[in-house]
Order: C-alpha cells, then structure tokens, then sequence
C-alpha cells in the first residue's frame, strides 16, 4: 500500500471532520491533505470555521466525527512537531510577564512538569526573539510592546519550539504594514528551512504574492491546492456568495429547534 | 494575657504564614481571572461549619469540635460549591458571574439558617463558632495553629512547585490546551488550593474577608512591578505583612476581631502601593510625567538655539556680497559644530519659573553651562544634542508633508508634539525613508525659521 507512505509525509491529514458547537454544526465533512513545505493560507467569511479548524485538528474542541493525523500519527504522539499561535487577541496582555517569559513557553513542552525555566531554555527564547527583530525589548512587559511586536511575541514563542508544523491564527490581524511583511519574510525563511505553516488569512489581495496554498473554507471545504489553481471566480463566488444559507439554517434549527427557521 | 506570651506569638506566627499563602495563592487566583471563586468557597464554607457542628453535636454531644473536624465539614461545603458553579458556568443561558452568585447566595442563606440552628442548641461550645463570622486568631490553641500552619506552608510548597505550569495556563490556557497541558486538571489544582487557604484561614479571618485577604495583596503588588516573580513575592509579602499587622492590633485589643484587623491592613497596604508604588504608583507617574516635561523643555531649549543660530547665518549668508562667507564662527556651528560653543536662545513662550529647573538640569546633563560674563552657554555636547533634537523634528515633519500630506505649517506644529516620542531606531527609520541629504549633518528645515533670530546676532 502506497498510502501510508503518503500520509507520513504529509504534515497534517484531516479526514471526514465534522465539528459543533453545542448541537450546531460549524464544520462538515472536512477532508484535506496539507502538502509539506509550504505556506499554506485558509481563507473565508466571517464564521466560515476557520479558527475552529485549527483548533478542531489539534483537538482543543471536541471533533463529532473525522480524525486529524499529523505526519501519521495522531497529535499527542508528536505535540513538540506542532506549534499553534492563538490569535493575539486571546489573552491578557497586563499579564505581569516580559517579551522572553512569554517566548520561553515555546521550551516548557520540552522541560516538562515542575522543572523551572533552565539557561537552555532562556537561550532558546532569546533566540527566537532575535530572530523575529524583538531582541532589544526581550525584558520589557508584553503591555508595553506595540501590537505588531506583540504578535511576533507569540511568533517567537512558536519558534522557540522548533516544531515542523506552525499553526497560525489571524497573525496579520492588526498589525501595520511593516510587521506584516517582517512576519511574511519570516514565514518564507520557515518554509525555505523545510517547515510546513499553515495560516488562518483574511486578506484575500496577499493570497497570491504571500502564499503557496489556498484553502477556502465555508463551513465545508470549497477548494484547496496551489493558489493559482484554486483562486478562481467559481471557487470565490462559492466560498463568499450566499449560497450556504440552507446549511446554515439548518445549523440554526439543530441549534434552536424548528420554529428557529428560516 | 500579654500578647507577648508564647502561645500569641505561635498564633502571630500561623496568621502570617496563613497570609503569605493568601496572597501567593491570590496572585495566581487573580491572574487566571477567578477571584470570585474565592467569594464562592468561602460563603459556601459559613453552611459547611454549621453543618460539621451539628452532626459533631449529634456524633458526640458536648464534645469538643476540632478545628479540622470543622475545616473538613467548610471544604466540603466549598467543593459542592465550587461543582454547583462550573455545572452553572456551562449552562447555556447563564454567563460568568450569575453562575457565580447564585450558589454564593444560596449558600449564604443556608449557613445563616444553620446558624441559628446552632445558636439555639443547649451545647455550650456554640459560641467559638463565632470566630468564623469575623476571625479571632487568639481563641486558636497551640495544636490548631501547628495543624493550620502546616497545612498552609504545604499548599505553599505545591503552589511554588507548580508555579511554571499555573503561570502557562493562567496567560494563555489555549496554547497550553494546544501543547498537551492538562489545562482542566491544573485548574482544580488552582481551585482546591484555594479552598484549602480560605478554609484554613476561616478561624482567623472569618468567611466575610478571607476574600479580600486572596485579592488585595495581588493588587497592590501590581503597583510595585510587572516582573512575574517579584509581583509574586511582593503579593505574600503584603498578605503576610497585613495578617501579621492585623494579628497584633487585634491581640493587644480583645474588643477587635482578627479578620476585620487584616483586612484593614490589607487595605491600608493598598492604598500605599497605589500612591507609592515603584511601578505605576501615583507618586512614580506623576514624577515620570514631571521629568518627561522637563526633558520636552529642554530639548524645545536647544532646538530654540540652534535654529536661531542657523537662521542668523542664513541672514548673514544672504547680506554679504558675493565671494564673502560668514564668520566662521557661526557658520562652523551649522556645518560642523565641533569644539563650538553657542550661546542660549530662549524660546519665546518660556515660562520664568521652570527657567531655573531647567538651567539646572541642562547643566547637571553637561549641555549648559554659565560663561565668564555670566551668559548661558549650550557646550558642545548641548550643541551636538541640539543638532540631534533639530535633526529628529524636521526628520518627522518632513515625514508628515511628504508621506502624510501635511500642510507645511501643520507639519511643523504636529512634530512639535511627535518629536519627542521618538526613539533612536525611529529616527534611523526615518533616515531610511526619507534619504534625505545630511552634507550639514542635520537637514534644512522644510519651512521659513521665525526664531529670534535676532538675539543670536546680536553683539557680544
């Protein structure tokens, strides 16, 4: 069987996922193969369930049906293979930590329960740090860095980890034009290293100059595979166009009961 | 009894080790945003005593109740509690703090109701549970304080064992969820020591306050640094410092109960980080915004200067005929600057009275200094951060007309507020954008100079 093989090599492997929340479906019957080495962009409308697939797939929610492999194995066999980056806007940033305490969280995977932050562990943070131009204000409290900085806070902490595989929520959400591109250029070096970056987008005009991969997702999977072959007008006008106004009624009247209808 | 006796220093000794754990066990309380939690275990514990009394009264009568005996009836009060509150939090239609007050509320009503219960009871042991309402560490005998104190300094222990893993999961439980964590588990974790601390802390504090024993320490610590750690050993510094404050004041008076002592404390502690804090104390911002202003002053002085002194040489520049330079003094002050010493332009709106502050600090800083005819000098450091200061605002305000299409003469007012935000990298930013040409080591200025000009050519 050849299959197998394939599937090792592949990064991420989501077959035949459904997710709900509560009784309402917001994903059905996900099934996609993330080629390696790439910089791969998931894009869709609002609600489309595009965090919840990154968070379905590394099992943070509880997934109805389906099942996510990561490089064949199943993901509390290979978690340090893995790094995810939540959206910025998911924590408190008065947390009394500075840029590195938050980039040595990438290390405690690998330092496990109850040993404390280690030089090896320091170096790594700092590192990350340096690498993502954020080396000068590593001792500075995270409420004092600009939001742009903020997300290449978590982006350092992702990189301390030394995963394959980097999940990214929204990391270009509200950060100026230069971080953006400081982030993109930073992506590339990852994929140019042989690492696998799968992002949560919202930008459709960067699909193409950014990315290798499209993904549209709507509630179901539209299309995926190189961006020049996916990035069509059917494929767009399918993703963003109402036509998925039924499933979502149904979603509501799973929700709600009958007399939630449309 | 004197309060110097062995028996109230041993109880002095509990209550500050109790008040450290409260304020550690706080901190993370506060930073994973469940402080309310705190409120919850120790309303429910008021009904967990009662009850514990009761069936104790049942079980033996006229017995004496053990302190544990009754921590053990308040801890399972709480941890019901605590059960009824997440079973709620899940429920659809209801949010955050409702899933919180009804079962605090409904405890509250059965622990009062158990109460009277007790009160009515011909036992005469009735009266020390009193000290749950309000605390009084005094009616502690030596073996309560042991057990007390020992437990305390064990959740302690476990708390700072874990410290690493509630820190992750307090800032961000999703990526810790993500990295394999057992984000449910060290939340109970979390959750049963804090039981533990306020059921222990009961007899001392009394189930009213112990809450505010778990929040104020942490948020007074907040006013004294951001670094993790420190925060976290300045928060059980203050609850220590507090109970053992409160401890004292209410031994020395037997009118006084313990909680209400402690918290006072507590509160008093407040109130001085929030006006002494080294961090974002009242007293640090207000001198921080006062340096800040004197720096802006400062550097409005030596930008004043050497823009007079620039736009007198171009004045000079332009009235000498053709083959002539200006004084080589002057002009060596614009194109140059080293070993050249100008003397001060006052910009026209400067008040008197800070005039003598910042004299002061510009010559504490090496940038002023007061020449032998007793006239104001900018030194050639003043005159090289002069030039910096000129360089950085034309720098912004030819940013604004050119990339932000300012009006000119809006450029120049709006720079005048920008300029001194900018750090070092910025201006190099700038540089970079703008690829202006720096023959003078500053640039010219995008618009007509309307210093007094006048005054720098006037004779010495």
């Amino acid at each position: 069987m050849i299959e197998p093989m394939v599937s090792s090599e592949s990064p991420l492997v989501i077959h035949d996922m459904t997710v709900a929340y509560g009784r309402k479906p917001v994903l059905w019957n996900i099934d996609y193969v993330a080629p390696a080495r790439k910089l791969i962009a998931i894009v869709g409308p609002n609600g489309a369930g595009k965090s919840t697939l990154l968070k379905a797939a590394l099992g943070m929610i509880p997934r109805q049906s389906g099942s996510a492999v990561f490089y064949g194995k199943p993901y509390a066999a290979i978690r340090p293979k893995v790094a995810y980056v939540p959206q910025r806007s998911s924590v408190d940033w008065d947390f009394p930590a500075s840029a590195l305490d938050v980039a040595v969280m990438g290390w405690y995977g690998r330092l496990g329960w109850f040993r404390p932050v280690n030089r090896a562990a320091r170096t790594a943070a700092l590192a990350a740090l340096e690498q993502v131009g954020l080396g000068d204000v590593a001792q500075r409290q995270i409420g004092q860095l600009s939001g742009g900085q903020q997300q290449r806070v978590f982006l350092a902490r992702a990189l301390a980890q030394d995963a394959d595989l980097y999940l990214m929520d929204e990391p270009f959400a509200a950060v100026d034009a230069a971080t953006e591109q400081s982030i993109v250029s930073m992506l590339q070096l990852l994929r140019d290293r042989g690492k696998t970056t799968i992002v949560v987008h919202h930008d459709l005009q960067t699909v193409a100059e950014y990315f290798d991969e499209l993904l549209l997702l709507n509630l179901r999977l539209v299309a995926a595979g190189a961006v020049s072959e996916v990035m069509t007008p059917q494929n767009l006008k399918a993703t963003y166009g109402g036509q998925l106004s039924i499933l979502d009624a149904v979603g509501q009247r799973m929700t709600f009961g009958p007399s939630g209808s449309k | 009894m004197s309060w110097l006796s062995y028996n109230s220093l041993l109880v002095l000794a509990g209550t500050t080790l109790l008040g450290a754990a409260c304020g550690l066990i706080g901190f993370f309380l506060t930073l994973r945003r469940q402080a309310l939690l705190s409120d919850v275990i120790s309303h429910a514990a008021l009904p967990g005593v009662a009850l514990a009394f009761i069936v104790g009264e049942w079980l033996v009568p006229n017995g004496q109740r053990s302190v544990l005996w009754l921590a053990g009836g308040a801890l399972f009060a709480s941890a019901i509690a605590v059960m009824i509150c997440s079973t709620l939090q899940r429920l659809r239609p209801l949010r955050g703090d409702a899933a919180f007050g009804i079962p605090l509320g409904g405890f509250l009503a059965v622990g009062v109701v158990l109460f009277s219960v007790v009160q009515q009871m011909p036992s005469g042991n009735a009266a020390g549970l009193e000290s749950y309402l309000f605390g009084r560490a005094a009616a502690l005998s030596t073996n309560d304080v042991f057990l007390l104190g020992g437990l305390a300094a064990g959740v302690l222990v476990v708390c700072l064992v874990c410290q690493k893993e509630l820190l992750l999961v307090a800032f961000d439980p999703e990526h810790a969820l993500a990295q394999g964590w057992p984000v449910a588990r060290l939340d109970a974790l979390l959750t049963a020591m804090v039981a533990c601390i306020c059921v222990l802390a009961l007899p001392m504090v009394g189930f009213l306050l112990v809450v505010a024993l778990m929040v104020t320490p942490p948020a007074a610590a907040r006013f004294w640094t951001h670094r993790t750690g420190l925060m976290m050993a300045v928060s059980s510094l203050l609850g220590m410092l507090a109970a053992g404050a409160g401890t004292i004041v209410s031994g020395m008076s037997e009118q006084v109960p313990t909680g209400p002592a402690i918290v006072l404390f507590a509160t008093l502690l407040f109130i001085v980080s929030a006006i002494c804090g080294a961090s974002h104390g009242w007293i640090h911002r207000w001198w921080s915004d006062r340096r800040q202003r004197s720096e802006r002053a400062l550097d409005d002085l030596l930008r004043n200067t050497y823009e007079a002194h620039e736009a007198a040489q171009d004045r000079q520049a332009a009235l000498l005929p053709a083959g002539h330079d200006v004084a080589p003094e002057i002009k060596n002050a614009g194109v140059e600057g080293a070993g050249i010493e100008l003397p001060v332009v006052y910009p026209p709106h400067l008040r008197e009275t800070g005039l003598q502050a910042l004299k002061r600090m510009g010559t504490s800083r090496g940038f002023l200094r007061l020449d032998s005819r007793g006239k104001w000098r900018l030194t050639t450091l003043g005159v090289q951060r002069a030039k910096a200061v000129v360089l950085r605002h034309r720098l912004i305000e030819l940013y604004l007309i050119e990339h932000a299409e300012f009006p000119p003469d809006q450029g120049d007012r709006t720079a005048d507020l920008l300029e001194h935000a900018l750090g070092p990298h910025t201006v190099d930013e700038l540089k970079e954008i703008l690829r202006v040409d720096f023959g003078r080591g500053v640039v010219r200025s995008p618009h007509p100079l309307e210093t007094n000009a006048a005054e720098a050519m006037a004779p010495k």
